[in-house]
């Protein structure tokens, strides 16, 4: 990973891109989105009284991890995946979010969670600035178990279409350089892969906290 | 013992000096003034601090520099919508009888390019440059945020 390039080489390239996200969020909140139909081998519908599928996002995918290997969220069958978006040079809200993420993940292990069965995990939309490496040291300050994800500029663009993340990047003129506007969901994934709740950075812990032991309780092991 | 004791009489005033807002003429007082722990990896953190405008006229925070920071801008996160965005303030007005807290997920001293890592607890001295108080000399302690926040 070479140091930090100039900004401009690639933002035009990524203002598209992320107008395409921008574009996608817009109509997947005008468009009502059917149930999605269940095959009777595939995952059970999620009980009544549980968090409902979010429609209309999120997925299968696959990245170079900072386990050394590329991570595909399929390899994570059954257990409860706490996804994020972020950069490292993020001063402010991402290391909130990271921090909360820390603490969810030690208060699920004090009340007796069997932790192999929840999956933290962050991805970069900055592969230009964070390398694998540098994630790997970054992640590993917040949580042990917290894995980086780092795409190139296309796989990054087609995950945050496929989850509905919105990053564009922005010049403010700072001398920090580029930084990134983006939404701060945590996404949480049950063990089959679906989507089930997006929490915002607004929500309390409690909601993360609450999802993960109502998603495990549906699915034991 | 003797050592022990020592320390504690030499470094209590130290410690009590951060505290205790000092206001000028002017009657700016600056206090809590913290830094964010980041991972040792990071080059960037942010910094957080109140200043209360005690005095009958309005000022004006223009810029500040941190010990050990290349660096120091005033920022600003703003939320749109379900985004969030940060942006960079040329000044924040701190209006008489007042306060501006900056504080997590809003206004911050951006901190660009660490030049030493942070340690937790580590104290930085830091100069805040206001339109009319002039030079304020500051301390800001390293420390981890509460519970996320
Ligand atoms: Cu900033």
């Amino acid at each position: 990973m070479p140091d930090p390039a100039p900004p401009r080489r690639h933002t035009l390239r990524n203002v598209l891109l992320t107008l395409l996200a921008v574009l996608g969020v817009s109509l997947a909140m005008w468009a009502s989105v059917p149930p999605a139909p269940v095959a009777s081998d595939g995952p059970p519908p999620p009980p009544a009284n549980s968090l409902p599928v979010v429609a209309g996002l999120g997925g299968e995918f696959r990245l170079p991890a900072t386990t050394g290997q590329d991570l595909a969220l399929s390899s994570l069958r059954g257990k409860v995946v706490l996804l994020n978006f972020g950069f490292t040079q993020c001063p402010d809200v991402c290391p909130t979010t990271l921090t909360r993420l820390g603490k969810v993940l030690r208060e699920l292990a004090d009340d007796g969670v069997d932790m192999r069965r929840v999956q933290p995990l962050f991805v970069t939309f900055d592969p230009e600035r964070d390398s694998l490496p540098h994630l790997r040291e970054y992640v590993a300050y917040f949580h042990p178990s917290l894995i980086g994800l780092r795409g190139d500029q296309d796989q990054t663009a087609a995950l945050a279409r496929q989850y509905k993340v919105i990053y564009l990047k922005q010049d403010t003129g700072s001398a920090g350089g580029y930084v990134f506007q983006h939404s701060d969901f945590v996404y949480v994934i049950d063990g089959w892969g679906r989507v089930r709740l997006l929490v915002g950075g607004k929500d309390p812990d409690v909601a993360l906290f609450e999802a993960v032991k109502r998603l495990l309780r549906e699915d034991p092991a | 013992m003797k050592f022990l004791l020592v320390c504690l009489v030499l470094c209590a005033p130290l410690a009590v000096a951060a505290e205790p807002p000092a206001a000028g003429v002017s009657g700016i007082v600056v206090s809590d003034g913290w830094i964010r722990q980041v991972p040792p990896v990071s080059r960037n953190s942010a910094g957080y601090l109140v200043v209360e405008n005690r005095g009958a006229a309005d000022d004006m925070l223009l810029g500040a520099s941190v010990e050990g920071v290349r660096v120091t801008e005033l920022h600003e996160m703003v939320r749109k919508g379900d985004t969030l965005m940060m942006q960079r303030r040329p000044a924040i007005a701190v209006p008489a009888g007042g306060q501006v807290a900056l504080a997590p997920g809003g206004l911050h001293l951006m901190l660009i390019d660490l030049q030493r890592p942070l340690q937790a607890g580590e104290k930085r001295a830091a100069v805040l440059r206001f339109r009319d108080a002039g030079e304020r000399e500051v301390v800001l302690e390293v420390r981890a945020p509460r519970e996320g926040r």
